[in-house]
């Protein structure tokens, strides 16, 4: 069971995916985020924003994102990351797992204690997305840590 | 709360750190926020089948079905679909 870590970028979009991890479509694994990181890095504002975590079926079309492995000696993950969507994952109706409202200004951080963790089932091309349905179009940027197993 | 299953803490320049404990409903795999003083019953319950808290929508429901057997249908039905060849 590896760690991995991944740092999502883009000008935040209402329609278009910040960033999203999925099982991967011909190799799926089981993955548990156990922490994410929400913010914006752009100036200081007085803007609102509304972060969503949603389950989704697709990957959407993203630029792709390079998990880091937490143990230099684990071998590279087989989870797909993506981030500045231009397609955005199909995403499942009511299946929305967190939503955070935040002012421009704020950092959010989540983490798991064991057996709390969000778990994407080894499905392929099964995930999670980063949505910022409300929010100014500014620099924002996800991080997220997870378990491959 | 006693045994949190994860914790928020939101930064804000401009006011004071506030933070949170979560839990993850065992149902759905939701991540509901338990505020400090808050009343249990508004954040869900406690599943007497498997033992584990839930949100209020899976507590409303009424029936026990574990976020560990929704995982292994939907990776059946997809190791059924790659051998198919779908």
């Amino acid at each position: 069971m590896a760690r991995y870590s991944a740092e999502m970028n883009r000008t935040a979009s209402l329609t278009l995916a910040v960033g999203s991890l999925t099982s991967d479509a011909t190799t799926p694994r089981r993955q548990k985020l156990y922490e994410f990181d929400f913010g914006s890095e752009a100036a200081p504002a007085d803007n609102s924003f509304l972060w969503q975590l949603q389950r989704c079926t697709t990957a959407g079309t993203s630029t792709g994102v390079t998990p880091t492995a937490l143990d230099p000696a684990d071998a590279a993950a087989l989870a797909d990351v993506g981030e500045n969507h231009t397609i955005t994952p199909t995403l499942t109706a009511g299946a929305i797992l967190l939503s955070i409202p935040l002012n421009q200004r704020a950092t959010f951080r989540w983490v798991a204690a064991p057996y709390g963790e969000l778990v994407i089932p080894a499905t392929a091309s099964n995930g999670i997305a980063i949505e910022t349905p409300t929010a100014s179009l500014v620099a924002v940027t996800a991080l997220i840590h997870w378990n491959e197993e | 709360m006693r045994r949190p299953q994860g914790y928020i803490i939101i930064t804000d320049p401009d006011a004071p750190t506030v933070e949170f404990d979560t839990i993850t409903c065992a149902h759905c795999n939701r991540i509901v926020i338990v505020k400090p003083k808050e009343d249990p019953a508004s954040l869900g319950g406690f599943c007497g089948m498997c033992t584990k808290y839930i949100c209020s929508a899976c507590n409303a429901q009424g029936s026990c079905t574990p976020f560990e057997r929704k995982l292994e249908e939907s990776e059946r039905r997809d190791r059924l679909r790659r051998q198919m060849g779908l």
